[in-house]
């Protein structure tokens, strides 16, 4: 093995050990980076190495800062957390779970079931992820708490539905892949579209069993009342604004009227129409929002921008070389080296974010997948069956990144705006069996390769 | 004598030391002729010069995003890059003019004007006056560009008004004057926001191109000619310290490859085009269109209103446009006596 | 571990300073909601161009996004991996804070300034603007905001490794 490839893997444990000092994420990816410039650039002058990495090199940093600033894209991200905000401060958000709750308190595991259910509406309406599961997280988590759901099992069905954004389009990792690889985006929305409603009917499953199974874990709603007009009148009453604004803010995205960004700022005004009905718009409320807002947005472009130094020097070294080399020496058939990859990817996931995976990885993947002996011949209205079917198999495997320790977004995100109760060994122990219900579900997608294809063969027709 | 020796012997050491080359790229290298002509030159440096330089190419933002290619090779964060001009407007304002030219140049004309006669020496002149360290190089040239995709048929510039578009460059200025709420997504999203209806018409680039990223299965109208981009150069900068501690042998080296890398991209382009483009109408169902004169003409008097607002603006954008133009009168008077007719388009 | 008696008077007066500009800044993100819906009616009601606008916003968020750094530090909402972090006695933590700071934070904030300087002063004397042919003009004053963005996150982690010295000298007492 060459020696710089050595050092790639010596960094990455360095951040992993690092990581446990419990100093801030981004200041670790920050600092790994620049302590391993310096090795970098010794191995260079001692050890005849030829990474270039050095101060001259890792410049480039300011340049890829600059292009995290110079993305109208992430300008949503902020809008979608004021939105969250709002509808949280002013109240609307608790009226409309408290209704959402009677609905569906009275069915055992109703409440998850509606969580899951705004996720997947969720995930259809931004496709980014930070937004959804920081709405689901400060919509959902303190109602689940209040009915005494357990608190591992609420933060997991967040998480889990809240990471369905990235899968179920619009989707801006999957706008990224296709850009990645030269395929058309609109046959990747397709084809993502069923295995992202499979995972989604899994974790409502799921929800439903283990309501079933510890109903002390999921309890019905103590207030819960016999469904009557008065029940539904007031259900509707509450619940019908925010309700109505999500589905606006949603709509306009599906209908093409708006973009995501667009519509993200409608639904921050929408939002403070409706604290302002509420009569909860006033100085303290909306100062609270923006700085809120300010906050959470501070902190993930924190790990954007730390996680943007880690990957430019960790290529600078060669970690895309290594990454090559182990996965070209596979001696296995074309569903081996599929399953070897996924198996990579998901390892990955545990300690880089699906940015990185998908810049790092896809490039060095494609050729190698393209070339694997199998044919699709059915799907020729589709350009690349095979490619196209391989990168929604990494979609779903990513799905698991966000959720798996020490580095998932999600738990990051939820950490954030949980309230003071929910500890990290609560999301930790929640997000499992999320996990292994993806695993299954990118098992299934595996298998029938036509839940992927049949979708885009027939769209455009 | 033993200075000559000493100065010998260094000589022999610089031959010896390789130089690689790492080269963020602007466009990927999967998309045909718009972004695989830097392989030609990668593939081949390495045998070509004997090991003394090497190239690895990037793919866009892998190690810097499109736009800050030549901050970066400037400052020397990366050696070289590949780029195209018309990409530092921001920056220059008569950038464009070294990519493409709406009404300008094909490729004969374009490389006659580049090679041999002012054409690489105020490109050059142009990064050296605005201060940046880097060494240009032309390193590919494509075909022309299609006008444009759109739902509709355009049958008058009064269509135009109201559109929004994805438009490069210049010719985005021509066709705001024409009502067009003109922007410039990265050809990576252009398929989204034309499904989701945030933009209604696009231009990308060649057909070969166009037909990668699909746009042929949500709108069925193709327009020729791509008078925005007859033909579109793409540069090799290399930071010009690098450039100067090369040996003249390197430093040959690079400027044959690219030479031939120009020759090669241009070969390949209009090979690919005569099959794809009917592919589009055989088994995509697209019309293809040829402007008509009327619609070309208004397009060409918007243009000429924008190059004399440019003119004013900036003296260097005057400069070039004056040293093309004195160039393309001569010209003209050539490629019409000199050339058999193209064909008659379809009407 | 932020407000306490321990604090030295330099680390109030920088903390104070950052969380009055993240505070003010905060209030870009009602900016940016305006200009969204400016850009909103603009374009479905008047149907006009919108490049500008659209830059606008970016402008606005990424203002926003490097102002953050800071304020996040000195708020201490930075996400950390609190698996065993929180079992730590404080004097543990302060330790941590010290050599974090040193080593890690300082290291690469100290190269992203070196070199968003240049970035920076290049933009201004060329006086660049948009990419767009269409776009806004002054494109250095958004660019400033990196090296704003990271003087103040300078300024905020030296403010901590202060006050976590004092707290270890002051403990020991
Ligand atoms: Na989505
Ligand atoms: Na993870």
């Amino acid at each position: 093995m060459d020696l710089n490839h050595i050092i790639v893997i010596v960094m990455f444990l360095t951040f992993i050990l690092l990581l446990f000092s419990g100093y801030p994420i981004s200041f670790v990816l920050m600092g790994t980076a620049a302590l391993f410039t310096l090795v970098g650039y010794l191995s260079d002058a001692y050890l005849s190495t030829t990474t270039g990495v050095g101060f001259v090199y890792v410049g480039m940093v300011v340049n890829r800062v600059y292009k995290l600033m110079d993305n109208w894209v992430l300008v949503a991200i902020p809008m979608f957390i004021f939105m969250g905000l709002m509808l949280d401060r002013s109240g609307i958000a608790d009226n409309m779970m408290r209704s959402l709750q009677e609905l569906f308190g009275k069915v055992r595991g109703g409440l998850g079931v509606t969580i899951a259910l705004i996720g997947v509406i969720l995930a259809a309406s931004t496709g980014i992820i930070g937004a959804s599961v920081v709405l689901l997280g400060l919509l959902a988590i303190p109602t689940m708490l209040k009915q005494g759901y357990d608190k591992s099992f609420a933060v997991g069905t967040v998480a889990a539905s809240g990471t369905l954004g990235i899968l179920i389009p619009p989707s801006i990792m999957l706008v990224i892949m296709a850009d990645q690889l030269g395929l058309s985006v609109g046959d990747l929305f397709m084809g993502a579209v069923f295995p992202g409603l499979i995972l989604g009917t899994m974790y409502i499953v799921y929800i439903l069993i283990f309501a079933l199974l510890y109903p002390k874990k999921a309890p019905l709603s103590e207030t819960r009342e016999p469904l009557s007009l008065l029940v539904l009148w007031n259900v509707l009453k509450s619940a019908l604004p925010a309700v109505l604004l999500i589905l606006a803010v949603l709509g306009s995205i599906f209908a093409g009227i708006t973009t995501v960004t667009e519509a993200s700022g409608v639904g921050a005004l929408g939002a403070m129409i409706l604290a302002g009905a509420n009569k909860k718009l006033n100085f303290t409320v909306i100062r609270e929002v923006v700085s809120g807002t300010f906050n959470v947005t501070g902190y993930i472009f924190g790990i954007f921008i730390g996680a943007t130094c880690f990957a430019l020097v960790l290529r600078g070294l060669g970690g895309d070389q290594l990454i090559e080399n182990v996965l070209t020496g596979i001696p296995l058939g074309s569903y081996g080296i599929i399953f070897i990859i996924l198996a990579f990817v998901f390892l990955l996931g545990f300690f880089l974010d699906w940015i990185e995976i998908t810049l790092i990885i896809l490039p060095l993947l494609s050729p190698v997948v393209a070339g694997l002996d199998i044919i699709m011949p059915e799907y020729g209205v589709i350009s690349e069956p095979v490619l196209i079917w391989f990168l929604v198999l990494v979609a779903v495997a990513l799905q698991t990144s966000f959720l798996t320790p020490p580095v998932g977004f999600a738990i990051f995100y939820l950490r954030g705006v949980a309230p003071k109760e929910v500890e990290l060994i609560h999301i930790y122990k929640g997000v499992i069996p999320f996990i292994v219900l993806q695993l299954i579900g990118l098992t299934i997608v595996v298998i029938w390769p036509e839940l992927v294809l049949w979708l885009p063969s027939v769209a455009y027709d | 004598t033993k200075e000559v020796e000493v100065e010998k012997i260094v000589e022999v050491e610089k031959t010896v030391e390789s130089i690689e080359l790492k080269v963020p790229v602007a466009f990927g290298t999967n998309l045909p002729s718009l972004g695989d002509g830097i392989l030609y030159i990668a593939d081949r440096i390495e045998p070509l010069s004997g090991g003394s330089l090497s190239m690895t190419v990037y793919e866009p933002n892998k190690l810097v995003a499109p736009n800050e290619i030549l901050d970066a090779v400037s400052t020397g964060k990366v050696n070289a890059g590949y780029a195209t001009a018309g990409y530092w407007v921001g920056k220059m304002p008569a950038s464009p003019l070294f990519s493409a030219v709406p009404f300008g140049p094909d490729a004969a004309e374009y490389l006659a004007w580049f090679y041999y006669d002012d054409g690489m020496d105020l490109y050059q002149r142009m990064y050296d006056d605005a201060g940046y360290n880097v060494h240009v190089l032309l390193a590919a040239i494509i075909p022309p560009e299609t006008s444009g995709w759109f739902a509709d048929p355009i049958e008058s510039t009064d269509d135009l008004d109201g559109l929004r578009m994805r438009f490069f460059g210049l010719g985005a200025e021509v066709m705001q004057k024409f009502g067009v709420q003109t922007s410039l997504l990265p050809g990576g999203e252009i398929f989204a926001a034309l499904e989701k209806g945030a933009i209604d018409a696009t231009e990308f680039s060649l057909p070969v191109v166009d037909q990668r990223l699909g746009f042929h299965k949500l709108v069925k109208h193709n327009y020729f000619p791509g008078w925005h981009q007859q033909a579109t150069t793409f540069e090799l900068l290399i930071n010009k310290d690098v450039w100067n501690e090369m040996t003249d042998q390197q430093r040959m080296i690079l400027e044959v490859i690219t030479k031939a890398s120009v020759a090669d991209s241009f070969a390949h382009g209009e090979a690919l085009e005569g099959v794809e483009i009917q592919k589009n109408v055989t088994e995509f169902g697209v019309t293809n269109h040829y402007w008509s004169d009327e619609m070309l003409a208004e397009f060409k008097s918007a243009w000429l209103e924008v190059v004399a607002e440019k003119y004013a603006e900036d003296a260097f954008f005057a400069e070039v446009w004056d040293d093309f133009a004195a160039f393309d009168a001569e010209y003209q008077y050539w490629a019409s006596i000199g050339y058999l007719p193209r064909p008659e388009p379809p009407k | 571990m932020n407000d306490d008696e321990y604090k030295p008077r330099i680390s109030r007066v920088i903390d104070r300073f950052i969380t009055l500009i993240g505070e003010s800044a905060a209030w870009l993100n009602v900016s940016l909601v305006t200009v969204i819906i400016m850009q909103v009616v603009l374009r479905y009601v008047f149907s006009k161009g919108l490049v500008r606008l659209e830059e606008l916003q970016w402008h606005l968020y990424a203002i926003g996004i490097m102002l953050g750094l800071s304020y996040c530090t000195t708020k201490d909402s930075h996400i950390r991996l609190d698996l065993f972090h929180h079992r730590y006695s404080r004097r543990t933590k302060e330790i941590i804070e010290i050599f974090g700071t040193i080593f890690l934070l300082i290291p690469m904030v100290t190269i992203v300034l070196l070199h968003s300087w240049p970035f920076v002063a290049e933009s201004f004397r060329i006086n660049e603007a948009s990419d767009s042919v269409v776009g806004l003009p002054f494109r250095w004053f958004v660019k400033s905001f990196l090296l704003w963005g990271f003087i103040l996150l300078a300024l905020a982690g030296v403010s901590r490794l202060i006050n976590s010295v004092a707290f270890l000298i002051k403990g020991l007492k």
